[in-house]
């Protein structure tokens, strides 16, 4: 019986690979929890520095008791950056709580 | 089949260096079919043994893919995980069963086995079967069979030779 005979015949009767259309899924969830790696340190960093420029201009803001629209320039500053950080903050962990 | 290559090393480097599960996922989509049918081969295409393994492969492969230097195709590097899941699952089988009384129906089905060629190639030494499966159903070279078996070529040559052999003589009585 020649080679190519042979690899006909085992491949007639072979096994092929079953079906599971959850496979897919059922690898990833089983998956080990992230890893910090260094985009996520950076991230976190950025967050710090945002945080720390946004604590320092209200209580700039409350000293001066200008926190809540004396200055309208400085107030929309003020409150924009506060939701805009605290948005970015808070969408993914909100988007991974919900999904 | 080179963008395919391309696309395959863009998806290691960004599970590599960002941690990304969705292009984990697509490696998963790109390989899930040759891992299990290797391992159906191997384990007497048990769907639900296959699947066990095929999961315990990936998941490997992931916890371990900064280790992959591009040496060796990521299919030989998860066929070489593979291989390790399915030696290291009928280690524990066979402790397992080291110390149970031989089981009548087992032997009537071993003997039933041997009507087929897969019966046939199940009932080679495991690494002859390995080898066989590799060499005839995943169309791999001796080269690559011998990194995934972590053999030296010569040794996979013997294999091979040995099992061919049995297999012609299998054919041979059954006509």
């Amino acid at each position: 019986m020649k080679d190519d005979e042979l690899r006909s015949k085992i491949r007639r009767e072979a096994y092929s690979a079953p079906e599971n259309p959850y496979f897919k899924r059922k690898v990833l969830n089983s998956l080990p929890p992230r890893r910090a790696t260094g985009a996520r340190w950076i991230v976190g960093c950025a967050y710090a520095v945002a945080f720390a420029i946004l604590a320092c201009y209200w209580a700039a803001a409350l000293a001066d008791g200008d926190a809540f629209g004396a200055d309208r320039v400085r107030t929309l500053i003020l409150w924009g950056f506060t939701l805009g950080v605290l948005a970015s903050a808070l969408y993914q962990p909100l988007r991974r709580l919900l999904s | 089949m080179m963008k395919q290559r391309l696309d395959e090393i863009g998806l290691i480097a960004r599970c590599m260096l960002a941690d990304d599960r969705q292009a984990f996922g697509a490696l998963v989509d790109m390989h899930t079919g040759r891992v299990k049918r290797f391992l159906a081969n191997l384990a007497k295409g048990d769907a639900a043994l296959v699947d066990d393994l095929a999961q315990e492969t990936f998941i490997k492969a992931y916890m371990a893919i900064k280790s992959f230097r591009g040496m060796s195709s990521f299919a030989t590097w998860l066929y070489r995980i593979a291989y390790n899941e399915y030696v290291m699952w009928s280690r524990r089988r066979r402790d397992e069963r080291l110390g149970e009384m031989p089981d009548v129906a087992d032997e009537t089905e071993a003997d039933s086995r041997i009507d087929t060629l897969m019966g046939a190639i199940d009932r080679l030494d495991e690494r002859q079967k390995a080898v066989i499966v590799l060499h005839y159903v995943e169309d791999q070279p001796v080269k690559k069979i011998a990194r995934i078996m972590d053999m030296p070529e010569g040794t996979v040559k013997v294999y091979l030779m040995r099992g061919r052999e049995n297999l012609k003589k299998f054919v041979k009585d059954e006509r």
